[in-house]
This record gives C-alpha cells, structure tokens and sequence, in this order.
C-alpha cells in the first residue's frame, strides 16, 4: 500500500502545474528569480500574519491596544514585503541588469559565458537586494519612525480620552 | 549613469574602477553558478539577520550603549537558532523527496521519467561505456570525467566538459545518443533538484508556527546563558527627613 505523504508527493510531483512550473523555472531564469522572490516573501508574510493572529489571541494585551499592536505588526509585515518586492523587481530590471553586466563583466569575450555569468549575477543580486538590503536596511529605516510617530498619536489620543 | 532617451539603454560611463583580472574573476565566478534553491535564500536571510541587522543597529540607533548591544547581539542568536531548525529541515526534506524519485515512486510506470535521476546517470553510464568501445580517445578522457561524476555529481563545469568531449565523437551515433542523454540526465537533474525545493518551502512554512514557537522558547535560554543579568540598580537611600532623624535618635541614634 502506498503511503499517504508519497501519494500526496507523487500527485504534487505530477500535476500540470507542478510540472510547468518546474519547467519554466529551467528554462527561464528570469522566471527563477521571481520564483524565490516570492516564496523568501511568502515566507515572511506568513510570519508576520501568524505574529498579528497570536497578538489578537494573547489575553494578556490589554483589549485598547491588541488593535493597535496588531495594526502595526500587519503594516509592518506589509510594508516588507511591498519594499522587498520592488526592490528585487528594480534590481531584476532587464535594462538595469544588461547596464550593469556589460561594466562588470567587460573581461568575458565567450557569448555563452557572458550570458551565463548575467544569468548568475541577475539571480545573486536580486535575491541579496531584497533579502539582504530592502528587507534589513530599507524597512527598518521606514518602519521604525513611522511606528514610533504612530505610537507617540496614539499615547496622545489615550492621555486625552 | 546616463539613460539613452532613445533606445531606454543605461550607460554605466568610466567603468567601475574594479581591475581587469578581477572582473574576469567574477565574471567567471558568476557563470559557474548553477542551482539557487531554498538553500541560497536561507543562507541570505541568516547573513542579513546575523550581520546585516547588528551593523545597522549599531551605526543608526540612538538608544544607549547597553541597550545597542544587546538588540545588536540578539540577532545573530535569533538568526543562528533559526538557521539550525530550517537547515535540517531542507536537508531532511530534500534528503525524504530524493529517495522517493530515485527508487521510482515519483514517476509513472511507463513513460516519461522526469524525477527519477539515478535512472538517467544510469543510461548516460551506459551510451558512454558503448560509445567507450567504439573510440580509444573517448574512453581515456571519459574516464576521468566519470571520476568527477561521482565524486561531484553533474555541476556546470561538468556538464560542458563532457558536452567538448561528446562533440570530438567520430560516431555520428554515438554522438547523437550520448548528447541526448546527457541533456536527459541534466534535465531530470534539475527537475528533482526544483521538486525538491518547492516541497522544503511548503514544509518550511507549514512549520513556520512551531519554528516560532520553538524559537521563543528557546531564544530566551540562550540569551540568558550569553548575557550577564543585568545588575539590579543601587536603591537610593531617601534623603532623610527631620521627622525620620527625630524618630531614629528615640529609637537610639543615627549612624
């Protein structure tokens, strides 16, 4: 008897989308990057929606500020990805990448090595400009004052009511 | 930077100062590339949380020393514990999805194979010992790209060694199979390895709540084993009132 977790591989494994998915990310590099994009931002939005559901559920919050807490945690989960989607799509740029390549890659005379090293580089660079540079640097420079602005508005409103 | 209204090119003018050796370098570095996975994306988000983070923390923060230390300190932890609850994951993973395509359970009974990559190293082994009959060269040289199969499995450089070597065939033939099923091999290759990848992702973050979970229990132990309490603050003594000294000389003087 097959087992369920094989079964349900082998059908994931099988299935036309699954199959041209896989295909496409051969074929077209391009295609690839966005791919890992998508899921290193999947990932983080998960997280981040997770945070905001356990901050709805936690008791110990008091109920005035779980909104609060939870509105910041999703803007900030949404902000992260939105930066970090921009920001590997400008670097992903057909005509900022060709730009780039034909500087730094002027040493390489052989037509397929160029194209393979642009390849390389046009994957590596956008991962690490929207891992590395939107995710850690850009978005915590954006979140944190404006999250503090926010705060400072909402103690002001609390001391008034 | 200059932009070509025109055509929309981009010129980069006056190079990047980077030396001629140095660009071959990574130019060649950069085509060796082969498979970005889940691995890379992993290995990326530990250097930005570990490295990254603890720099900008310490060159753009304004809290105090103490407090800039610590938030710089706490991340590399962070980083570190996840890096150890996702990379057994990926491997075990990966290790579970290739074992299934390699024993044949991943592909139809007839047909196509396109996970199963034990079977088409198989088959390019096979048109290689008999192309190695027909052609002393070829099996000389074959040999020690076979060496590196084994040893390496079938990268980049490789597969455009083996692609020379095909080329110089004398047997138009064996050419044609061998070509064919090294192209076959390369391509189930990649199919496993982005199988493999798609699957570690959706496990990765079906566990994303547990990984979580775990890392806030964790997490703290870890920090608490690293980093010194910080030492409880000297209570002031209150400055003493008349009515305390009046109160202590009858209880039988001050100090």
């Amino acid at each position: 008897m097959i087992h369920p977790i094989q079964k349900t591989i082998n059908g994931f494994a099988n299935s036309n989308f699954v199959k041209k998915h896989i295909n496409e990310c051969i074929e077209n590099p391009d295609f690839l990057t966005k791919t890992l994009l998508v899921t290193s931002i999947s990932k983080d939005v998960f997280a981040y929606a997770l945070r905001v559901r356990n901050t709805l559920k936690n008791d110990e919050i008091p109920d005035d500020k779980k909104s609060f807490v939870a509105k910041m945690d999703a803007a900030t989960g949404i902000t992260t990805a939105v930066v970090q989607f921009g920001t590997g799509l400008l670097i992903a740029n057909q005509k900022i990448q060709k730009a780039i390549c034909k500087t730094l890659f002027s040493q390489i005379t052989d037509e397929r090595k160029f194209k393979q090293a642009s390849e390389g580089f046009r994957s590596v660079s956008t991962l690490i400009g929207a891992t590395l540079i939107a995710k850690r640097v850009i978005v915590p420079l954006i979140a944190s004052p404006i999250a503090g602005y926010y705060e400072k508005k909402k103690n002001q409103t609390g001391n008034l009511e | 930077m200059k932009i070509n209204s025109l055509n929309g090119s981009i010129n980069f003018k006056g190079g990047t100062g980077l030396s001629k050796g140095f660009r071959y370098a990574l130019g060649e570095g950069f085509a060796k590339i082969d498979q970005i996975g889940e691995g890379t994306n992993i290995a990326l988000d530990f250097i930005g949380k570990a490295v990254i983070v603890p720099a900008v923390i310490l060159a753009v923060s304004k809290e105090d020393k103490e407090k800039k230390e610590y938030s710089a300190l706490k991340n590399p932890v962070a980083a570190t514990i996840q890096l150890l609850m996702e990379v057994p994951i990926l491997m075990a993973c990966s290790k579970f999805i290739e074992k299934l395509a390699n024993s044949g359970a991943l592909d139809p009974q007839t047909g196509i194979k396109h996970y199963n990559e034990s079977e088409a190293k198989k088959l390019f082994l096979h048109f290689t010992e008999r192309a190695s009959k027909n052609d002393k060269t070829f099996e000389e040289k074959s040999k020690e790209l076979i060496t590196r199969l084994d040893k390496e499995g079938l990268t980049k450089k490789l597969k455009e060694d083996f692609k020379i070597l095909i080329k110089n065939l004398k047997n138009p033939t064996d050419k044609k199979l061998l070509g064919s099923a090294l192209e076959g091999y390369n391509h189930t290759k990649k199919m496993l390895f982005h199988l493999q990848n798609r699957i570690s992702f959706i496990a990765a973050l079906a566990l994303t709540p547990v990984l979580c979970m775990a890392e806030d229990f964790i997490f703290p132990k870890i920090m608490n084993l690293i980093i010194k309490k910080p030492q409880e603050p000297v209570k002031k003594e209150r400055p003493i009132t008349l009515e305390k000294y009046i109160n202590l000389i009858r209880q039988g003087g001050v100090k």
